[in-house]
This record gives C-alpha cells, structure tokens and sequence, in this order.
C-alpha cells in the first residue's frame, strides 16, 4: 500500500523537475574525458590543459590546424645557419586582457621564468643561453648549441605568453588567474568540474564569434555522448568509436575524423636476446596483424604505422605498412635459429584497449612460436616498471611492451631522439627498449644542427629508410582522433597532437 | 444467560473437540495432534502436563490462532462469550480473532526475556493492552494501568511503570505478562510454563500470584506444563497429552493417587519426588525404565527396582580438595580502564570429594554453582587451592593441566551445544583419546564400542551425526565422551536439566550405574532439589557465591538449618496434590553479586551442627540470605 | 553512557595515529614516481629530477612523514602535487557534491530499502514478496554504470526531463545519480530489513502482542518495526560510510565532481598529498559514523541507553 503511494510521489517529482533545458544562445559546451589540471602554460603536461590555455594566451609561434608552423605573436623571425640565434619581430599594439603591453620585455619575462626551470616545461628553454632585447619589439634568443627544432619549442603551449602584470600580481598562483592575448580570456575555473572562458571582445586578429565556451570533464564515454545528444553539449572529444553508430544516423550530429601524431608500437627489448636479433624483430614485424588489431581492438580508429613517426609530423617519408607475412616471419626466425620459438613477457598498461591489444599481440606472436604471460597494469606503475631498467641488467629479461607517443612539440626530433636515441636511456629519457644504434644517433643529431628545414628534410627522410628495417619496434598503427559536434557548430577543431582550436568557434542556425 | 449448545455443557467456557493439526515439513505434512478433545470449566484451573512434543503448547496456541503455516484436519475449537452465546472460533478471520484474543482468552509465554517487547517501557505496554477493548481515556487506562501493577505485587510500581523489560528481573517481567493478559479482563488465563524459566522461589511467587488472581477475579486458568510438581500444587483438574494425544483426563487428586494410563503411571515414577528419599542413606536409581519398555511393559512383568548406590570410600583421602576457592569477575570500570565494581561469583568455597562418591551442588541462578566447576579446572581465573591427588591444579602450567584434565571430566547441560554438529559422534567420543594420545588406533576403535555399550547407544550409530540423535541421547553420548579418558571424576553441570522428565531418569540412572561400575565421583550441580536429593551422598548449598549449608544429605534434607535451605526446600512444588505448600510466606528477589571492589566481603564462618553439617553465619550473627 | 561517548571520541586520536602512518606507506609504496607523472610522458630525466625536488621527494622515507605529520599538526594537509592548490581547498571543493549525493541516495535507498524489505518479509512466500525480492536482487546484480547510463537515456536524453550530468547546486541534477547510487544500496537494505524483520517475527513478544488482541498493522508496524531495524541501522550507517568515500562509478557516469573520482585521479597521478588526506578524511568519517551509529543505537534501544 505505502509502497505505491511512494511510487506515485517519486513520479510526481519528476514531473515537476521536468522544466525544459535550453542550450544558451552563443554559449558552447565542449566535453572532453580529461580533467584540467592547470592553466599555468609554462607548468602544463597535458594536452587538454595546453589547448584551454591556447585559447586564452598565445606563443610567438603558433601551429595551423596541419600542425605547420605559423608566426602569431611574432611578425617574422630570422635564424642564422648553425640554429644558435633566432631573432623575432614582434607584432605592435598587442594588450594583454588585464591591459598590460605585449611587447620585447613580455617575451623577456616569461622566458625568464622559464629559463629559471623550475616548470615542468622549462626544458623548452634548456637550449637557450641568454634572451636578449634588441628594441621593444624585437627580441633574440641565443642558444648554448645548435638547435635546429627550435621553433618547434617556441610553438609548443608551453611557451605561451602570460601578462609580466599577471605574473607580477599572481606569482605561481597565475594557474589559476591565467591572462593573455588569445581570443578568449579565462573567466571561471572550478577545480575538476569545469572551466569557463569569455569571449576577448578586442582581439587582436578580429572579432570572436561566440560568448563563452564552458570545458566540462565527462569521463565516461557513454555519458559524453549522451550530453551532445541531449544537446546539453555541443562538442565532444574524444567520440567513443564503440558508439560511432549510434550517431552518425543522428541529423543533428557531425562526426569529425582526424589523423594524429600519436603512433602505437611494441617496445622491444632490444638488449635481451632473441629480441636483440635483427631477423627476429622483424620476424615480429611480419607475424603482427595490424589491421585486426585495429579493427578489433581499437575500434577501427587508426591506420597502419608507415614510418617511424606519424605522417601528421613535417618530415614525414612513407614506409610502409610493414607487410603481414607469416611464412616470411616463419623463416625469418628460422634463419635466426628460433624455429621452435622462445618465452617473452608482455607488459601493458591495463586500459582496457591496450590491454586488448597486447592480447592480440599475444594471440599473434604465437603463431611464430613466441609465448609469454601478460603482466598488465595501472599506467603510472608501468611507466614506472620501465623507468627502473638498468642497462647492466635489462638484457636479462625479453620483454615486448605496449608503447605509444605523441610529439608534443609537433616536431620530427621529439618523436624520434626521446625514444631511440642512446642519449634517452632510461631514465633519461624514453628509449625503454634500449635500441642502440650510432647511424640513428648521427642522424638525430644531423637533424638538430641547422633550422634549415631542406637540411632537416634530408637528415629525417635518411633516418626514416634507415631505421625501419632495423626493427627497433614492433610497428603498430597511428591513432585516428574522432570528435563529435552539433551541426550547428563551426570552426572548432581536432588538432593532430590530441589538442584543439576554438579560435574561430562559431555558432550557425 | 448460558445458552446449550450440542458440544459445550453449561459450565464450559472453551471447548475443543476432536482437533487434529499438521505441520509442513518437507516430506509433506506430519500430524502433530490427533483427535484432542477437552474443555475448560468456568473458574477452574485446568493443567495440561506433558512432555515435549505432547502437543500441548501447540493445542493452546492453535485456540488463541497463533500459528503460522498449521492444517487443521479435524475439529472445532468452541468459546462461550460472557453473554452465554457460543462462538465457534476454529476458523475466525485475523480481524476477528483480535477481538476475542486479550478479551476472552489471553496468554502468557514460558521466556520472560523474551516475551516482553524491549524497545517499549512496560508501562507503554500495559497501556496499549488496556486500551485496545477499552474505550476510555488515556489518563483512565494509565489508572488502570497503575492498578495493574498493584494487582501482581510490583513493588515501587510508579518508578517501575517507566522501567524497559531489560530493567526487571525474570520474575518481574514474569509478573508484568500475567498483569498484560489481565488487563481486559479475560475469561480465561493460559499460562504456558510460565515458570519453567525461573528460579525455585520466584516460581513459588509466581504460583502463588496465579492462584490468589484466579480466587479473585474468578476467570479460568488453563496451566501448560512439564513438572508434576507444579500440576499437583495448582491444578483441579489435569489433562495428560502424550505424542499428541488426551491419553488421561481426570480431577488432580484422582491422576495422582491412582493414574489410569501407563504413561501418566510412568510418568510419575519417573519424577523424583523430594522427601522420597528420608531415611535412606545411600542414593539409589528410578524405577522405571525407558518410555518405550514402560509403556509396552505386560501387566504381569516383573517392575524395575530401586538400585542402592554405595560406592562412596571415606576410608581413603579425599581424591579432591577445594579449599578458599574464589572467583570474581570485573563488572565494571572506571575512565581510566579501573576496575570499580566485581561479580563475586564464587567466594571463599571449601570442600572435599571422596572416592565413589556424589556431592551434590545445589542453589539458584547466580549463587556460582556452575562457576565452581570452571573454577575447579582452571576454565575460568580463580583463586584458592584445588588439590587433586596432592597437586594444586591452580598453579600448574597450562602444559601439565591437560594431564588433570583427563582425570576430571565435564558434562554440560546443553548436549546440543557440547557435541559438534559437523563431527560424528564416534570420532567424538574418540577425540579425547587422541588430545591425551591414548592407546592405538585399534584400542580406541574398541573402547568407543564399549563406551557406546555401557550408555546404551547401539554401536552401529557411531558414524551419525549428532542431529540424528534425541536429546536424551546425545547427552548419553557425551556421557560417553567424558568417560573416554577413565576419569576420577565427573563434573555434571546441570547435566539432567533440559531433559524431559521420563529422560531424566533414565539418564540419572545410566549415572548411577555408571558410579557403581567404575566407582566415579560426581560433582553434580543442579537446580533441582528433587534431583539432587536422589543422587547425592553429600550436598553443598550456594547463595550468592557462598555456600550456606553442607552436610550429608540426610543431614542437610531432613535437618535443614539455614534459613536459605528451608526457603529452598519450602519453594519446591511437590508431585503430590494431598501436600500443598503454602507460597504466599515466600517473597523477595535474589540480590545481585555485584559489588564495589572496595567493600569488604563478609566474614563467614562455619558452625558444626553435628557432626559433618556445617552451617554459615556472619561474624554479627546474621544468617544472611533469608 | 556519556562516559562511554567521550571514551569513544578520544579514542579517534590513536586510531588516526596509526592510520596517517599506515597511509604514508601504502601511499608510498605505491609503485610509479609522481615526479615522472608531473612532469608529463616526454620529459626528460632533468625535468623528472627537478620536479622531484620540488616536490621534496628526494628526501628520504622518514624524513617525509616527519615533515608530513608535522604540517598535519599545525592542520596542513599539503599541497596537491598536480594541481598546487592546497588539499584542504580540493577536498572541501569535492566533499559537498559527495556529501549531497551520499545524502539524496540514503534517502531513496532506507525508503525504498526498509519499505521493501518489510513489505516483502509481512507477505512471507507470497507472490509480494518474490516480487519485492525480485527487484531487490535486481538492484543488487544490475552494475552502476549499465543503470545510470539506462536512466541518462530514457530521462536525459529521450524525454528531456533531466540534465544528463553535471553538478552545479540544483535538485534536479541529483535525481539521476542519485537514484543510481541508491538502487544498489536500496537492495542490500531491503534484503537485510527482510532477514531482520524475519528473525524478530519469530520472536515471543510478537506473539505477546498479538495475544493481546492487537491487529496485525499495530503488530507489525509497531512492535516488529522497530525491533527489526535495529540491526539495519549497523547496516545503513557502514552503506552510508560507503557512500561518503564516493562512488568512482556514478561519479564518472555522471560526470560529478565528488571524492570518487577525484580519489582515482589522484591515484593515477600519484598525487601523495591528496591520497594521504583522502584516506584520513575516510578513516576518520569511518570513525565518527560508527560513534553516530552508536548513538542512534541508544535511540532505538533503551537496552543500550541506560548501560
């Protein structure tokens, strides 16, 4: 009896809560999975949070949505042919949100800051020996050595530039009260439940088409796609590829889809035998399926690795795909002396997709008589596993670990020297399968000492033909980034580097 | 203005007829009463006597409709309202049965713990009992309320109205339910045990308060119950049930002097009766035999006999010497984790055990009778000195006491709680062979089949498990047990108290044989007079951690000179209708043990009688405890 | 009895004692450097080593819980590694928004719990208990996340009643979560009030009543009732302890910024500082729930009030 009553009052309640939820006129919602950590640029780690402070500061240097590098802040810039000084004139009558003058002191300021490397990003300015102003409007950088990626530093988020009036009044409590001379000024933050930005009504480059943009975490991918269809967001990234069907029939929805510099290969203890045997990782390289790996696993959202790097990066040169080739992965190890195979173990972070995938992997390996049991587990446990090898001891155990990397920088350098140099041994750095190699180092190097991208060009395109067949990684596939947004919604997009850009958000009927 | 109505004479206020019940199980239904038929008189108090699983309690209930899940295949169930109309009441709806329930019939449960609600004060509900047939103010009914509690002698009722059942003593609480079912005035009062949880001079009040209601306020009084005893001090009239039947239906003094069925005869023999025993100086068993062989016994069988048990050996030093033995328990604690007040459970107890002999233990709830026994194994932390054959088992380490105790042995009184569900009853009776690491595998096998024998369990049972034994025979069993290890001595505690009457004896007879047999000394603790007057050569009477009186049993049962021990004696319901006591002399409660740590114990000392009778007395004279 | 309370609240102090210890080292233990977290996939051994020191993880074992207990002295929980903002601040941003939803699905799930359960346990092997039961095992065996994102559906997004997530202070926004949250509860308390309400039925004063010629609602409602839930109380206080810590589940369906998620966000990051105060906020309402269910206990039953 009582029961029912309560019944009949619940529906009550929700009928009366029912009021009808209207989007706001020029007002957007972006739901992402990602949490913001911090708004202070030069303090960034991560990608969301580097894009959120994009819309609200801006570098000297910018990307285009093709991740080239554009003058933004900076009028032009000159290089000298050893990549040791750059020099960059500044674009005039610039004014940070609070007012402040954006000129050669600004950029002095913040690169200072850097430079005192106590930021998470300070390793940005690591190469640079001294910052100098030639006028108001003109700065240089001097560099300690050659450094031919420096642009690419410049452009990165983590060399924004805050107002020296913020700096001054906030000190490192700007995080929270970041202000700069991008297209949106931050409004609100709300540690782990949003953050709001305004619309600059004097920016610089024209007029901002929308009012705000509200940044809401939604982590799990159901709800996310659940806000956009309910119309109480209007752009969410990342688009689950699971749900795919569910909206693409949906008339109000668009599905965008976006190639990346985020590329997925086994890390292969190169130190340890038999992975130390060339013929035995390319054995591997034949005995991967990568497209039912991309299908099953990752949910069809990614292609085939054809290089060392994503082809999203500047000095890209096509590879591959390695060839799916069992009998030939068969007498490889044969030819190698492992024709009845050998015991590895598998690591993997224990995301549910990569977790997956390394089952797959395992599935695969076997038919070449390669087995090993799975150890997978939380991502910062097993970044922490690898970080621990020593080279003295690492050749003692064969492992094939699931990897992934993104160039933040948007550079061919940062997707190549951190992983298989032999400067960036662990703990240096990332080359957690420790592949040695003196041509790979000399072309690295090759590629850092001039600016002059035809130079560049070469160094990079001759590591790339070089470096394939040597096999340091089981090559998987790179990452395709799908988002998700309202018809109605224009100009924002997906960046290759797992970012975004808002500037030219807008809202059609 | 009665009216005649086929079944029901006029002086007839319930009538059953021919009830026959079934329960559920899950082999289908099983018939639990079979064709019962009998009624209550206007005025009279009605005993139904019989042992578990007579079916009596569940006859009454099925009247007041208080079972769940019941067939009724047969029968009606008929009352006469106080306007002479007569109900038939076999099959009323729950609405209508409330009307007649608290009205006319009301009822009163054997647990005083738990047959009141705790969350509610009892004056909270008397007052919902008053209100509920009455239409009358609330100021009204709490007035009746207050003459309630008058009527059934609460002291300081206007302190206790306010009081939560946890706050009252058993027999309080006892009081309490017979003033609920009053309070509308019921034509007729069943009592179901409502004394078989209490001690043996609360009973008596109890007994005493049921019987002067019924005198003045007239209602009828059918009084459900196990002990002869009781049948004979209250009852006119007694039905007998017997495996769910009326096997005998008569005025008390007729079932009692000259019983017509075999088990109400049985029955009888089997109910120790106090004073059986004056002028005899030895124990002796029951004559009876097991139910079963009694009622299948041929008019010209010969009778079992009495069997003298003589056994005790004084010529020898005593096997066992208790001597101060003391034993407190902390009560309660200060802030600081100080203890402030103690239970003095066992105070300053002194006695010896002879071979072949039985000493008797005897007292109420609380007067450390059965702390005595853990005291004496170390079980519990005592004091004092237990010397067994020249050792004080108090001060050894824990290492060579499990020597001790295989010569001192416990029978508990729950044999549902002693024995393992989960352990067959062969392996354990074994089990104390293999702790003490007695003998081969081969040799225990044999000595528990002997051990089976000499109880009476057939050998082929000894892969059971305990379940698939009756009470009556899993206390057999461990009997059993305690006799694996060929102990000295027994400790039974309360080792007959749970068990039907008929049970009783034959277990008090299997003890007895058993004493002859293997010249066993029994300390044997009890509540029970009766029993203990049976068994003993020589008996110890607590109160309240002390032991008042001791002697041998003739000394103590046919000269008792504390004034406890006449109280106690005085309390005792005797199976004998032409020899009712008068209760109404009888009053008080029995105090607490607990006291503060500082006060001083009293100093009590011991005068000799005669010869071997001791009798406690303080230093100021005061025989404390009457 | 009020002896007994203060007794029970000093005796918070050492258990706290031992828990902050005991939660320095798990915390500690943990593999994976929140110095590498910090400083993001890519950055290099310098950085790592820099952001360390920072961080005052260089020093040794002991000497960061002496730092560490030493702050908690004076009252500071620390700063938070990934977010630099005090701990203190993050969780006092987080603990409402937990404290609400911990409060809205205890309310649903005693309602719904107790009233099922009695309901189910009045109507022993009827045809309203199996149903009542049936739901409840279905509360019980339906996963958080599959029920929220089935409610998100039919009244988010299809009927457009309620916001699909989000918390900003308004009534309608806890209606999903917390009826999610409170299904699983609601279950295990109906299930508990069932065998609770079973067990006093059997018990003598019941009959006492009924003897007395009250009705069968006056029996149950009355006499069995509260009996009845006096070991549910246990039960509901330990559920709502539960609920406090937050729920990792409905706070990522729902996108609600409580203490659940930002626990694992913490845990994924390393974030020591927060993981540390996390713990010792949970032991320590653990703690005080247990002394509020103590006391509720007294309510209800006098047997405990007047000892």
């Amino acid at each position: 009896m009582k029961a029912k009553h309560l019944v009949l009052a619940l529906m009550m309640v929700l009928i009366i809560s029912a009021i009808p939820l209207f989007a706001a006129g020029k007002d957007i919602i972006y739901a992402s999975d990602s949490t913001t950590k911090t708004l202070d640029p030069h303090d960034t780690s991560d990608t969301y949070s580097g894009a959120i402070e994009r819309a609200i500061c801006q570098g000297l240097l910018g990307f285009d949505k093709n991740l080239n590098i554009i003058p933004l802040l900076a009028e032009s810039y000159t290089y000298n042919d050893s990549a040791t000084e750059f020099t960059f004139k500044l674009r005039k009558g610039i004014t940070f949100h609070d007012g402040a003058p954006f000129n050669a002191q600004a950029v002095k300021v913040n690169i200072d800051r850097l430079m005192t490397g106590k930021y998470v990003r300070s390793s940005l300015m690591a190469p640079v020996k001294e910052v100098k102003i030639i006028d108001d409007y003109t700065v240089k950088f001097i560099l300690k050595e050659p450094f031919g990626a420096f642009l690419n530093a410049l452009a990165h988020p983590g060399a924004l530039m805050l107002s020296p009036k913020a700096l001054q009044e906030y000190g490192d409590d700007v995080s929270k009260h970041p202000v700069g001379t991008g297209p949106f000024m931050f409004s609100e933050m709300v540690s782990g439940s949003y953050v709001l930005i305004k619309k600059n009504p004097n920016y610089w480059r024209g007029t901002v088409k929308v009012d705000s943009i509200k940044f809401v975490p939604i982590p799990e991918n159901g709800s996310r796609v659940a806000m956009l269809r309910a119309g109480q967001a209007q752009y969410i990234y990342p688009m689950p590829a699971e749900l795919l069907k569910l909206v693409e029939n949906d008339p109000n929805i668009d599905v965008i889809k976006q190639p990346s510099i985020i590329e997925r290969y086994l890390i292969l203890n190169t130190k340890s035998k038999p992975l130390s045997d060339e013929r035995v990782r390319q054995a591997i390289n034949y005995a991967l399926d990568k497209k039912a790996i991309i299908n099953i696993a990752w949910g069809g959202a990614a292609t085939e690795a054809d290089s060392i790097f994503p082809s999203a990066l500047p000095f890209f040169k096509k590879q591959g795909p390695w060839p799916y080739d069992l009998a030939k992965a068969k007498a490889l190890m044969k030819e190698a002396g492992y024709e009845n195979g050998f015991k590895v173990v598998f690591l993997t972070p224990n995301a549910s997709a990569r977790l997956r995938a390394t089952e797959m992997v395992q599935q695969q390996l076997k038919a070449i008589g390669i087995t090993g049991d799975i150890q997978s587990m939380d991502v910062a446990s097993f970044y922490d596993k690898l970080a621990k090898n020593k080279l003295e001891t690492v050749g003692e155990t064969p492992f094939i670990a699931f990897g992934g990397w993104s160039s933040s920088t948007g550079d061919a350098d940062w997707a190549t020297r951190p992983l298989i140099s032999t400067e960036a041994f662990p703990p240096n750095m990332s080359n957690y399968g420790f592949f040695e190699d003196k041509t790979v180092d000399n072309l690295i190097k090759a590629g850092l000492t001039t600016a002059d991208p035809k130079v560049r060009a070469n160094a990079y395109a001759q590591l790339q033909d070089y470096v394939w067949s040597k096999a340091p990684w089981g090559y998987l596939f790179v990452d395709t980034l799908i988002a998700a947004k309202s018809k109605n919604i224009k100009g924002i997009y997906p960046m290759a580097d797992g970012a975004f850009t808002v500037e030219e958000a807008e809202i059609v009927q | 203005m009665a009216v005649t109505h086929p079944f029901m004479h006029e002086d007839e206020i319930l009538t059953i007829k021919d009830l026959s019940l079934s329960f559920p199980g899950y082999h289908g239904y099983t018939q639990v009463l079979h064709n019962v038929s009998f009624s209550v008189k206007k005025g009279e108090t009605l005993a139904i006597v019989g042992e578990s699983g007579s079916g009596k309690t569940v006859t009454m209930r099925r009247v007041m409709q208080l079972l769940a899940n019941v067939r009724t295949d047969s029968g009606r169930i008929l009352l006469r309202k106080r306007d002479g109309t007569v109900l038939d009441i076999t099959n009323i709806s729950h609405k209508d049965a409330t009307k007649i329930r608290g009205a006319d019939l009301s009822m009163i449960f054997q647990e005083p713990m738990t047959s009141l609600n705790p969350v509610f004060t009892i004056g909270d509900q008397l007052l919902e009992a008053v209100l509920i047939h009455q239409r009358i103010s609330k100021a009204q009914a709490m007035q009746k309320v207050m003459e309630l509690l008058e009527l059934v002698r609460i002291p300081d009722k206007a302190r206790r109205v306010n009081d939560y059942p946890f706050q009252l003593s058993g027999g309080m609480r006892q009081r309490v339910m017979i003033a609920m079912a009053l309070a509308c005035n019921p034509q007729v009062l069943i009592a179901d045990e409502p004394t078989t949880a209490l001690d043996v001079t609360i009973q008596a009040q109890i007994l005493a308060l049921i019987q002067s209601l019924q005198e003045k306020l007239h209602i009828s009084v059918v009084f459900i119950t196990h002990d002869m005893g009781v049948v004979a001090e209250i009852a006119d009239r007694v039905v007998v049930m017997y495996q769910g039947q009326v096997v005998e239906e008569n005025d008390v003094h007729s079932v009692f002097s000259s019983p017509s069925h075999p088990y109400t005869q049985a029955l009888l023999k089997a109910v120790p009766k106090l004073g059986s025993m004056t002028g005899r100086p030895f124990p002796a068993t029951l004559p009876i035999l097991e139910m079963s062989k009694e009622l299948s016994r041929k008019p010209g069988d010969a009778a079992p006999q009495e069997k003298t048990i003589d056994t005790a050996d004084y010529t020898k030093p005593p096997l066992l010497q208790v001597r101060n033995l003391t034993t407190h328990f902390i009560a309660d604690k200060t802030f600081f984790g100080r203890t402030t007040h103690v239970v003095r459970a066992v105070q300053d107890v002194n006695f010896d055990l002879f071979e072949g002999e039985t000493l008797g233990v005897v007292g109420e709830s609380g007067c450390g009778k059965s702390t005595t026994g853990y005291s004496i194994l170390k079980l519990v932390p005592a004091q004092g000195k237990v010397l067994f054959m020249g050792s004080d088992i108090l001060t050894l380490p824990d290492s060579e006491l499990k020597h001790y105790r295989r010569d001192i042995q416990f029978v508990f009184q729950d044999p549902y709680a002693s024995l393992n569900p989960r352990i067959r009853i062969g392996t354990a009776i074994e089990e104390p062979l293999v702790i003490h690491n007695i003998g081969t595998p081969e040799e225990r096998k044999k000595r528990v089949e002997y051990l089976l024998d000499c109880v009476g369990i057939p050998r082929k049972h000894k892969d059971r498990y305990p379940h698939e034994f009756s009470g009556g025979q899993r206390q057999r069993i461990a009997i059993a047990r305690a006799l694996a290890t060929q102990p000295k001595i027994i400790i039974a505690d309360e080792a007959v108290s749970s068990l039907d009457v008929s049970i009783q004896a034959t277990v008090l007879n299997l003890m007895l044989e058993l004493q002859k047999e293997f010249k066993l000394s029994y300390l044997f603790i009890s509540h029970n007079m009766a029993v203990i007057e049976r068994v003993s050569n020589r008996v110890m009477v607590m109160y309240l951690g002390h032991v008042v009186e001791s002697g041998t049993r003739m000394q103590v049962f046919e000269n008792p000179m504390h004034p406890y021990t006449r109280k106690l004696l005085a309390a005792i319901p005797v199976p004998d209708p032409t020899r009712r006591s008068n209760f109404g002399m009888l009053s008080g409660e029995i105090p607490s043990t607990i006291h503060r740590i500082e006060d001083a114990t009293p100093r009590i000392e011991y005068i000799e009688v005669e010869p071997g009778h001791f009798v406690a007395s303080t230093k100021e004279g005061i025989s404390f405890g009457a | 009895m009020l002896k007994y309370f203060i007794r029970r609240c000093l005796s918070i102090l050492p258990v706290l004692l031992v828990v902050s210890i005991l939660v320095f080292l798990f915390v500690h233990l943990l593999p994976g450097d929140p110095a590498r977290i910090m400083a993001g996939p890519d950055a290099d051994e310098a950085t790592i080593n820099r952001v360390r020191t920072e961080l005052g993880l260089d020093k040794s074992l002991p000497e960061q819980y002496l730092n560490y207990m030493g702050r908690l002295f004076r009252g500071d929980l620390g700063k938070s590694l990934r977010s630099k903002l005090p701990v203190a601040q993050e969780i006092a941003l987080r603990f409402p928004p937990t404290l609400y939803l911990a409060l809205a699905s205890m309310v649903w799930s005693i309602l719904f719990g107790v009233l099922f359960g009695a309901y189910a346990a009045m109507h022993r092997g009827k045809w309203q208990d199996y149903t009542a039961m049936l739901v409840a095992v279905s509360g019980i065996s339906m996963p958080q996340f599959w029920l929220g994102l089935l409610l998100m559906q039919l009244f988010a997004v299809h009927l457009g009643w309620l916001p699909v997530t989000g918390f900003t202070g308004k009534f309608k926004e806890l209606i999903l979560p917390s009826l999610t949250l409170g299904a699983t509860v609601a279950a295990i308390i109906a299930r508990f009030t069932l065998s609770s309400f079973l067990d006093v039925l059997q018990e003598e004063y019941i009959n006492t009543a009924r003897a007395k010629g009250l009705s069968e609602r006056v029996v149950m409602w009355k006499h069995a009732f509260r009996n009845a839930l006096i070991p549910v109380v246990t039960m509901v206080g330990l559920q709502f302890g539960f609920l406090l810590g937050g729920s990792v589940v409905v706070e990522t369906v729902f996108a609600w910024p409580g203490l659940g998620r930002f626990m694992i966000e913490s845990v994924s990051v390393r974030d020591y500082p927060v993981l540390q105060a996390l713990l010792l906020l949970y032991s320590f309402q653990f703690v005080v729930i247990n002394l509020l269910i103590d006391m509720l206990y007294a309510v209800i039953n006098p047997e405990i009030r007047y000892k």
